[in-house]
């Protein structure tokens, strides 16, 4: 712990340092953060072992071990979804949103404080998680898992940017919501839902649509596909996500009165 | 020094404060007085910037809320026991308020040892009863050393001894010359507290006035005069003017001072045996204030 004696201090750096310690003095964010570990894991194990199954039937299941594991992400991103939403939408159910405002009261200043914060503790656990993630299924696959450190790596950290910049869109749309029930549920709908029932419809257009959900560029993002775009291509699609919510968001938050 | 100019909100068709102007000064403790649903809060949120106006401006020391660097350390506000998340410890509470703005880490530990709470420290805010909630609110007000304080109802959920000791802090925090403004329904802990008042009712400035003078202005402040010849004394006085009410042998006289009545008696030869004076509550004065603008009023209510 460091002890700020700086007679200045203040704006947006103490802006930083209070979301930052607003953060970490809760336990959900903590329980968040284990549970996510835990699912990462223990589904890169899942498919780590149903992918040496298959083998096993002859089927080619030749994929690098961290691309494949990333799978996993699909169930745990849930959990930096609930922390992302809690933190801004915490503030709302528990009051303290006023206080947080008298004290940083530029509205832009408090919500790129806070995104910031939130985001940068959630890219280096989204790296965590995929690489244990991979290391985790890679032994469980055997030979068609084979990969390389750059693959690895490369995973790892799409997998911290794309978890970042959900947490964004979950910032911005809590400070529109305030709840984190509707928050978390219309993240579930955008992730897992919408992209399914865009498939069933079957019209082209819609589907095409689908390829620029969130989910979808963070699957390339993360394997690091070139169908239906690169990763370069992914990485901008989900920062127009981000940078829309956090636009939202910041209307909300300068509109309406705390 | 706290400026309200022209200070207006509302809500749809529904007008919450409507065109406040005044100030509140330094070295006083103001109360802030009205009926619920007069507009106190609203006033009070729009100065720390939570409200924005629909027009006019809330200044402190000239500047609005959100244009100083270090707000806390300017301006204290004490708006609601709900201050911090449940699950959070005071002292982490504090500490990220501090960090907020450039407050040393220290100072943590120093409020909370001033408003009594230095032994749960790091106890989880959820677990606090409303009184250490108040407690932990106005610690977070102090943190900053401000020179402006606000209180919106400080002494909810306190016990006789934390009632007292707020009542204390703002009589010392007002005497190091700092600007104290505090909203509250108890009547008798503003009358031992608060210097000046300001009535609001309807979103309008109903009084705003020392509080001796409103006490003064009530017809509930009266002169008790004892006199063995009632009937010559009270017309005497009610031909200066002043209005008299007979009762038992006493005569009740509204209008005119202690002196006043004691020369007119001397004047009729007429021996009076008792002259004092019956001071209004402030509660009564209150009342008879803010008949008019009750929002949520009982029909039968009595001055």
């Amino acid at each position: 712990m460091t002890t700020t004696t700086v007679p200045r201090g203040g704006g947006f750096k103490g802006a930083v340092a209070f979301e930052w310690t607003k953060l970490r003095s809760v336990r959900a964010t903590w329980w968040n953060l284990a549970m996510g570990l835990l699912l990462t894991v223990g589904f890169a194990a899942m498919v780590g072992s149903s992918a040496a199954a298959s083998a096993a039937k002859g089927v080619d299941v030749t994929m690098p071990a961290p691309h494949h594991a990333s799978q996993a992400f699909l169930i745990s991103q849930l959990t930096v979804v609930v922390l992302a939403t809690l933190a801004l939408t915490g503030e709302y159910s528990s009051g303290s949103i006023r206080t947080t405002l008298q004290s940083v009261p530029v509205r832009g200043r408090m919500l790129l404080s806070k995104t910031l914060v939130v985001a940068a503790a959630v890219v280096v656990a989204g790296f965590v998680f995929s690489v244990l993630g991979s290391l985790v299924a890679a032994p469980l696959m055997g030979a068609p898992g084979d990969y390389s450190a750059g693959q690895l790596f490369g995973t790892a950290l799409g997998a911290g940017l794309y978890l970042a910049l959900l947490a964004v869109m979950c910032v911005g749309l809590g400070a529109v919501l305030r709840s984190a029930a509707g928050t978390i549920t219309t993240l579930i709908l955008v992730l897992l839902a919408v992209p399914q029932l865009l498939g069933v419809i079957g019209s082209s257009w819609l589907e095409s649509f689908a390829d620029f959900m969130p989910g979808e560029a963070g699957a390339v993002l993360m394997t690091g596909a070139d169908d239906p775009y690169g990763a370069p291509v992914a990485l901008l699609v989900l920062v127009l996500w981000g940078l829309a919510s956090f636009a939202a968001g910041l209307t909300a938050l300068r509109r309406r009165d705390a | 020094m706290i400026t309200l100019d022209g200070l207006t909100k509302r809500y749809g068709g529904k007008t919450a404060v409507s065109d406040l102007s005044f100030e509140i000064r330094p070295g006083k403790v103001t109360g802030f007085l009205g009926p619920n649903g007069a507009g106190k809060s609203t006033t009070m949120r729009m100065i720390v910037g939570l409200d924005a106006p629909t027009a006019g401006r809330a200044l402190v020391a000239g500047k609005r809320y959100a244009e100083l660097r270090h707000p806390m350390r300017e301006v204290g506000a004490l708006l609601d026991a709900r201050a911090g998340h449940p699950g959070r410890s005071a002292r982490h509470h504090l500490l990220g308020l501090a960090r907020s703005n450039g407050i040393p880490a220290s100072r943590v530990a120093e409020v909370l040892e001033i408003v009594g709470l230095g032994e749960v420290a790091r106890k989880r805010i959820g677990s606090f009863s409303l009184g250490m909630g108040q407690r932990l609110g106005i610690a977070g007000a102090l943190l900053g050393d401000p020179k402006v304080l606000l209180f919106d109802e400080p002494v909810n959920g306190l016990d006789p001894d934390g009632v007292r000791w707020v009542r204390e802090l703002m009589r010392s925090l007002a005497a190091e010359g700092r600007t104290i403004f505090v909203s509250s329904h108890l009547m008798s802990e503003m009358q031992d507290t608060a210097d000046h008042l300001l009535v609001i009712g309807r979103g309008r400035i109903i009084a705003d006035a020392p509080i001796e003078d409103v006490i003064a202005g009530s017809s509930l402040t009266a002169v008790r005069v004892r006199t063995p010849e009632p009937g010559t004394l009270g017309r005497a006085l009610e031909r200066a003017g002043m209005s008299v009410e007979a009762s038992s042998g006493e005569l009740i006289v509204v209008g005119g001072t202690m002196e006043q009545i004691g020369d007119l008696a001397f004047e009729q030869r007429v021996r009076v045996h008792e002259l004092s004076m019956r001071k209004a509550s402030l509660e009564q004065a209150y009342m008879e204030l803010t008949a008019a603008s009750v929002e949520y009023g009982s029909p039968n209510r009595r001055a």
